[in-house]
């Protein structure tokens, strides 16, 4: 009998049921879609690391090394299983061309080394050690996933062509923010190109014990081995290769959480209507004995039919889609766990949609208990008490027309049967405005200064070369005589050792200069400005456990040096660990330098970049906006495409739910109309009352959700950023969309959905209405 | 006296197909200004779907209908709920009040749609027709906190609000006790006095019996009437008499 009243109830509300179904199925597929990305990310990225033998600890170093020194540490040092140092031959971008395409552009080091003996292999698309054949080159798969290149084109580098045979997976530099880029030659190509770059090293070391790794580094830094370049981690690696592909899982389960909540405020909603309505049968079969767990047991079957046959269809969708959307996680990792075994977890993740369903239901239908069988029976359902505004008379009106009081009355009377829609409307609003407001924000020209880079036309970096204080200087000379340039700052990185509390020393990059010519943004403190003073980016900060205002001791060569940790700002460049002070300092060697400039007119950009690259041609000339794009490209990109798909789900989800809410409630109010149909309202009367409570519920929605955006959408938003270290961050409001178009889009979605909804709301059969 | 409301032939059937069954088979009634009529017969027979047939309420399938020289089935489903706002007053057996509204809002409700800048005006005189039905202290109460007997009194008060040309009363006493009924029928009556035409469908002989004229059907036809003078109470009971016993004699 059960499936026959289950039958019958899901057929009777096709919308209502459909709607329903339709949620849960989207977010069962989004559940299972994550959690298969995740599983198969992760597992990709495993194997890839297992199968490079990926180097648990790497020194960057320009300069000269004692490889004597090196060996012995690592021979002495009990924790090193195996070390290697390979070589990193960095050549200027604009002496690569990959078949039509100059990587003169681009931001990153590009590079050429040997396919490495020991450990730190460099993998095929297959996931296998590649070994060049002479006029061969690999090139990093980046490349390929952004369309610059396929196998089978023309590589020339310096004047050498090369034939691009495959494409380079690198465990440790896949990733756009990892800002080196390896290519794989033959070892003979490797010596002919030496000539027309400079080497940098990579010092690896592989350790028996991964916990020990922080011990190791500190050992590494005592011993003062070479460390002219960034020191990176085995944990590191595998996080920054997760973070691209990492942000559209978190953005997919993002949306799935969101979709659950409307799905579920959907089946309250719609639970809610369907216990009022058939709340006398309910008191009835509590009258004639009826056990309120077999009541409750019915409900629940209906709902888990719908939720069933919504996560079987939202776990079977999850699998079309998942091939396409792993196309970039099996580009750059290779593939990943079993497909048995992500399909399994995926499964699971539909199937905690479904359970998650059936909790809430059974939640909901504890009210069972409260149901007096006499009252059902008697009176139906209970009125909701009122109370405040809910309280407002028709005979103490004088200024709303009677269907507008009506509507907004009635909206203020059964506050808990339309805060369902009033938080879908929220939410919905809420999904528009954030990720739009995060792009508008991100995309805007004063981003930069959140990010670590201040807000200038180009910059100039000077590194991997030699002299780099005399080429600075000499740029600077020269930049000084160029009337096109407004203005210019010179920063020097140089690496110092910091005595931590526990009272070894940490190498720390710190960036010396005058900061105060293009300010960034600190999240707390303000920027160095006296000698004494040294600002930290956030990720540093934490590290070292300093906040604004506590002491820090630099060891220099020239003995201890005490400064005053005066702000924090926030930094996604060089890994996110970095530090800026002002103080002069002619003991360390400089690391490298970087150049900021404005011109006094920016049409002269291209130009002057031109210019700079061929007159220095040992720098690295870029735009700051092209600068940005490339680093930052694809998390922007990412986020535009984000925001316009928030924009339709926003869109789609008030359609759908506006729709479903005003079919229902136009169902559940069929006594109301057909008295008011009977006192001589007119169809139109009662279309326009159920418009004025859309219209009052997407006002309330519309401005709650904007708040909420601007409040804890600011502070999530800040939250994801700071995880690739962004911090202090603040929306940059595009005051068009927030307050104009998004409101509208949201209005028409709802107007759109309350007149298809209500269309045939007057028509009811009067006297029958009347007498249910 | 005018003739208010005449119905021609009507035929009104409910279902499809072989489900398809007659509920009226050509019914045709007149009723005039200020008369007091009752529609008596079994359950099934067709009481109901006849007044609201007559009140525009129900399209019919064939026949007509006409209002003050106005025939419905012509008018749009603008023009009748103007016309029922205006012209006509209903009377149910369930109290048919909305839940969200006090006893007074209520009542002023169906006249706030055109009226609303007099609403100090359609107050007061909801408050006067209140005070004539017994019900003048209960204005500001939620309907849940009243007797079934006052809210149908309310609900006729809102029905006459509009000083309707005729009440339809669908059992307007179905659903009262004995006491209750009564009262709401001497408000019936009294408002019949003052000239507004009434016309109930019941199926107690008692509540007939204070009606002009009673009407039987059966079978979706109007098979036999009654005609009474002036309503004398000391003639009740032979009035009920005269009614069951019409009510044998056809075999209703």
């Amino acid at each position: 009998m059960n499936s026959r009243i289950i039958y019958k109830n899901i057929l009777r509300n096709k919308v209502v049921s459909f709607t329903t179904v339709l949620f849960v199925t989207v977010a069962a597929m989004l559940m299972s879609l994550a959690t298969m990305l995740t599983v198969d990310m992760l597992g990709a990225i495993d194997s890839l690391m297992a199968d490079a033998k990926t180097p648990h600890f790497m020194q960057m170093h320009s300069g000269t090394i004692g490889r004597s020194d090196l060996e012995a540490f690592a021979e002495n040092n009990s924790n090193v299983e195996d070390y290697q140092t390979i070589e990193f031959l960095n050549v200027d971008n604009s002496k690569i061309t990959l078949g039509k395409n100059t990587l003169a552009g681009s931001v990153q080091d590009n590079g050429f080394c040997v396919q490495s003996e020991r450990f730190d292999f460099l993998l095929d698309l297959d996931n296998r050690r590649i070994s060049p054949k002479d006029g061969e080159v690999y090139v990093p798969v980046c490349y390929f996933k952004d369309g610059l290149v396929k196998e089978g084109d023309q590589a020339s580098i310096g004047d050498r062509t090369f034939t691009v045979a495959g494409f380079v997976r690198d465990s440790q530099m896949n990733s756009a923010l990892a800002s080196s880029k390896r290519f794989v030659v033959s070892e003979a190509d490797y010596d002919l190109l030496e000539q027309i770059g400079s080497v940098e090293y990579l010092i690896e070391f592989r350790l028996y014990d991964l916990s020990e790794l922080s011990a190791f580094e500190t050992a590494y830094n005592a011993a003062g081995l070479p460390a002219g370049g960034p020191a990176l981690t085995w944990p590191l690696f595998k996080i920054i290769s997760a973070v691209s592909d990492g942000i559209m899982i978190a953005v997919i389960m993002l949306v799935g959480l969101l979709v659950i909540l409307i799905a579920l405020l959907c089946i309250r909603f719609t639970l809610l209507a369907k216990i009022e309505e058939d709340y006398r049968e309910i008191g009835a079969m509590k009258a004639v004995g009826m056990r309120t767990s077999d009541i409750r047991r019915i409900y629940l079957a209906i709902y888990a039919s719908i939720a069933a046959m919504g996560c079987i269809i939202g776990f079977l969708l999850s699998l079309l889609l998942k091939k396409s959307m792993q196309e970039s996680i099996r580009l750059n990792f290779g593939n990943g766990s079993s497909s048995a075994f992500t399909m399994m977890l995926g499964s699971a993740g539909a199937a905690l949609v479904f359970l998650l369903v059936l909790f809430y239901v059974n939640m909901n239908l504890r009210r069972f208990h409260k149901i007096s069988a006499v009252q059902a029976l008697s009176f139906g359902a209970v009125q909701e008490p009122v109370s405040g505004f809910g309280r407002m008379k028709l005979s103490a009106n004088r200024l709303l027309s009677t269907n507008l009081f009506l509507g907004i009355k009635d909206v203020l009377s059964r506050k808990r049967l339309y805060f369902t829609m009033l938080a879908v409307i929220i939410l919905a609003s809420f999904i528009m405005i954030v990720p739009q407001n995060l792009y508008h924000t991100i995309s805007g020209d004063d981003f930069v200064a959140y990010i670590g880079v201040g807000r200038c036309d180009m910059r100039i970096d000077i590194q991997q070369t030699s002299q780099i204080d005399q080429k600075t200087a000499d740029i600077g000379t020269y930049l000084n005589g160029d009337q096109d340039v407004e203005e210019y700052a010179l920063f020097t990185t140089k690496t110092f050792g910091v005595k931590t509390d526990s009272d070894t020393a940490e190498n720390m990059k710190i960036e010396l200069g005058d900061h105060s010519v293009f300010p960034l943004q600190y999240s707390s403190g303000r920027m160095p400005v006296k000698e004494n003073e040294i600002a930290l980016s956030s990720m540093n900060a934490e590290e070292i456990g300093k906040n604004v205002g506590d002491r820090l001791i630099l060891l220099t060569a020239n003995g201890e040096k005490e400064l005053s940790v005066c702000g924090i700002y926030p930094d996604i460049t060089n890994g996110g660990k970095t530090a800026k002070a002002v103080f002069q300092d002619d003991t360390a060697e400089t690391a490298w330098s970087m150049i900021c400039v404005t011109l006094a007119d920016q049409r002269l950009l291209s130009d002057k970049i031109e210019m700079f690259s061929n007159q220095f041609s040992f720098a690295k000339i870029s735009g700051i906006e092209e600068y940005m794009a490339q680093t930052f490209g694809q998390t922007l990109h990412s986020v535009k495409t984000a925001s316009l798909v928030a924009i339709l789900a926003a869109f789609a989800v008030t359609l759908l739910v506006t729709l479903l809410f005003m079919k229902l409630l136009a169902v559940k109010d069929r006594y109301s109309i057909a008295v008011m149909r009977a006192s001589g309202f007119t169809g139109s009367d009662i279309r326009a009352q159920y418009a004025w409570r859309a219209a009052f519920i997407l006002a309330a929605g519309i401005i709650a959700g904007t708040i909420l955006a601007g409040t804890l959408g600011e502070k999530i938003s800040g939250m994801a950023m700071s995880s690739i270290g962004a911090a202090a961050f603040h929306f940059t409001v595009n005051p068009l969309f927030t307050y104009l178009l998004s409101p509208v889009i949201m209005a028409l979605a709802a107007l759109l959905a309350t007149v298809c909804g209500t269309f045939r709301a007057g028509d009811v059969h009067i006297y029958e209405s009347i007498k249910e | 006296m005018n003739q208010l409301l005449c119905g021609n032939k009507i035929i009104k059937s409910f279902g499809a197909g072989k489900e398809k069954r007659n509920v009226l088979n050509g019914v045709s009634v007149e009723i005039e200004s200020g008369e007091f009529v009752s529609v008596m017969g079994p359950s099934g027979s067709g009481k109901s779907t006849l007044l609201y047939a007559l009140s525009g309420m129900d399209a019919i399938d064939s026949g007509n209908v006409v209002f003050e020289n106005q025939n419905l089935s012509g008018l749009s489903d603008d023009a009748l709920s103007d016309l029922r706002r205006k012209k006509m007053g209903f009377v149910f057996q369930q109290p048919t009040l909305l839940k969200n509204l006090n006893i007074l809002d209520n009542i002023i409700l169906p006249l706030m749609r055109d009226h609303r800048k007099n609403v100090k005006e359609l107050t007061k005189k909801a408050r006067l027709l209140m005070k004539q039905v017994g019900i003048g202290e209960l204005e500001q109460r939620d309907i849940t906190q009243v007797s079934g007997g006052q809210l149908q009194r309310a609900g006729i008060c809102r029905a006459l609000m509009s000083d309707p040309e005729i009440i339809f009363g669908d059992e307007p006493t179905g659903a009262l006790n004995s006491k209750s009924a009564k009262e709401v029928m001497e408000l019936l009556s009294k408002i019949n006095e003052q000239g507004t035409a009434v016309l109930l469908v019941t199926h107690d002989a008692s509540v007939a019996a204070r009606t002009s004229r009673v009407l039987f059907m059966r079978d979706g036809e109007i098979v036999s009437r009654l005609d009474f003078p002036k309503y004398q109470p000391k003639k009740h009971e032979e009035r009920i008499e005269k009614i069951m016993g019409q009510m044998r004699a056809i075999g209703i």
